[in-house]
């Protein structure tokens, strides 16, 4: 499984709301100081402190200002004492015999699990379905057949069988007979019952919701782009080296003028502090105000004393 | 999760890990690790181990890349109910366990800075299946920041209408002293 596929998958179909994520920044900051203290290596404590400083200044001003919606993500995330929290642990070990027993690295399983991710996230059942029936077939010609499915499908008529690709300014021209030749899926995918994937190019393009038809990568000429099987099933390709990732990440820091991060964060705090402040002593000053109210603190219409009648 | 047989550094990272995990957590965590091992030596990803066992680069990075990648798909699995402060914690765990296995294979000699490269490859890689850029950190910021005040007022206004405050009542006219009746 590529590292772009479960990304793509991530952020399709489980989208991490901000609070989560600064969370999960700090998270991840806590952990490599810990580990950083542990081993003596100064270098991460370091990323681990930045990152607890980002994750945890970002997670302080989106929790106040919105509560309510940290307060849910803090009971989905999980303090573990919920019982959807819990109910989701408990569950994985179902999920992950399920998963184990499904057959991870065959047709079912996984594989189709990725597919329906996939499904989810560019919302084009017709393509695969193209692929689950190359899969399953194991040979071009299903691929034809399955490719004219989705043409059906997309309701694309032209009888040339033009196949204009929505992110790309230009239709490249398909022709089934053409790549039924050249196209091996013994060679092509290897394995027939390998779990279907995208290509990195494909998932990239899925994760940024462009349209079905991208699951294969083509050139501009439409000829298909060489099958990688290291970067497409279970490459990296698109992750970046760590020592790259953190390097961008601490210039982003270091950007920031006189630590704006911090700035924003102590001037959020600084702001809520005061509103805080603010708000008990209108609070008080209200109760005492209805306090008030209720006692009969004058005397109304009466006779004043002194008064002549 | 390691056995008596670990690395001790190895073992002392996973001990140090666990020790920080809140005690409502400590559940949720051995679940995650024990379902994290379970996936990590199935025979149905013996292929995914194996293909990242091979890929290029340090194996200490390679082994944090597939840690979190493991990770993710068990996230993705769990649709959005992940429970994060034991999720990370976790993956360090489940990275012990890794480094452990590739020590035992004779891939790597388990160093201090063995296993700081692999947490450091760990981290990386998690933040980027998470989505999280300085892009991406800039926009929640910037957006966070300049609702903060608007939505205190609004919050305001909402508790000022709940709890409208009562009018004061004035006594009215009264006599004035000495004024005749």
């Amino acid at each position: 499984m590529g590292f772009s596929t479960i990304a793509a998958m991530m952020s399709g179909a489980a989208a991490v709301e901000a609070g989560a994520l600064l969370s999960a920044i700090s998270t991840i900051g806590l952990e490599m100081s810990l580990v950083g203290a542990v081993t003596g290596s100064k270098g991460l404590m370091k990323l681990g402190g930045v990152m607890g400083l980002v994750g945890g200044v970002g997670g302080l001003i989106n929790g106040a200002v919105s509560g309510a919606a940290s307060a849910t993500a803090e009971s989905a995330m999980g303090l573990g004492t919920d019982a959807s929290s819990l109910g989701a642990v408990n569950g994985m070990d179902a999920m992950s015999d399920a998963f184990v027993s499904s057959g991870a690295s065959g047709a079912g399983g996984f594989g189709a699990e990725a597919v329906n991710g996939l499904n989810a996230i560019n919302g084009s059942d017709a393509m695969s379905d193209a692929f689950t029936a190359t899969k399953t077939e194991g040979s071009f010609g299903g691929w034809a057949s399955a490719a004219d499915d989705a043409k059906k499908a997309l309701d694309m008529t032209d009888a040339t069988g033009a196949l204009p690709v929505a992110n790309t300014p230009d239709a490249f021209t398909f022709n089934a007979a053409k790549y039924s030749q050249a196209f091996n899926p013994s060679t092509a995918f290897g394995d027939a019952t390998r779990p279907l994937d995208a290509s990195a190019t494909g998932a990239a393009q899925a994760s940024t919701g462009s349209a079905g038809n991208n699951l294969i990568a083509y050139s501009a000429d439409g000829s298909k782009i060489p099958y990688r099987p290291d970067n497409g099933l279970y490459g990296t390709v698109t992750a970046q080296a760590p020592k790259d990732y953190f390097t961008s990440f601490l210039d982003w820091v270091k950007n920031k003028d006189n630590s704006q991060i911090m700035m924003l964060g102590a001037g959020a705090l600084k702001g809520i502090s005061e509103r805080s402040m603010f708000d008990e002593k209108m609070a008080m000053e209200k109760s005492r105000y209805q306090y008030g109210n209720t006692v009969a603190n004058f005397q109304g219409r009466q006779p004043l004393i002194g008064a002549r009648a | 999760m390691l056995n008596d047989k670990a690395n001790p550094l190895l073992m002392k990272t996973e001990q140090a890990s666990r020790a920080k995990v809140a005690p409502d957590q400590k559940a949720a965590y051995d679940k995650i690790v024990a379902a994290g091992v379970k996936l990590m030596y199935s025979e149905k990803l013996h292929k995914m181990l194996l293909e990242q066992l091979r890929q290029p680069g340090d194996p200490a990075t390679v082994a944090g890349q597939g840690v979190a990648k493991l990770l993710g798909i068990m996230m993705n699995q769990a649709k959005g109910t992940f429970p994060m402060k034991a999720g990370i914690p976790a993956a360090t765990a489940l990275l012990c366990e890794a480094l452990d296995m590739l020590d035992q294979l004779g891939k790597i000699k388990v160093t201090n800075d063995t296993v700081s490269a692999a947490m450091q490859s760990l981290g990386s890689s998690l933040l980027q299946l998470f989505g999280v850029t300085p892009q991406k950190l800039d926009s929640i910021l910037s957006k966070q920041a300049s609702p903060a005040q608007s939505a205190m007022q609004s919050k305001n206004t909402a508790q000022n209408a709940a709890n409208p405050t009562p009018a004061p009542t004035r006594p009215g006219p009264q006599p004035l002293i000495g004024a005749p009746a």
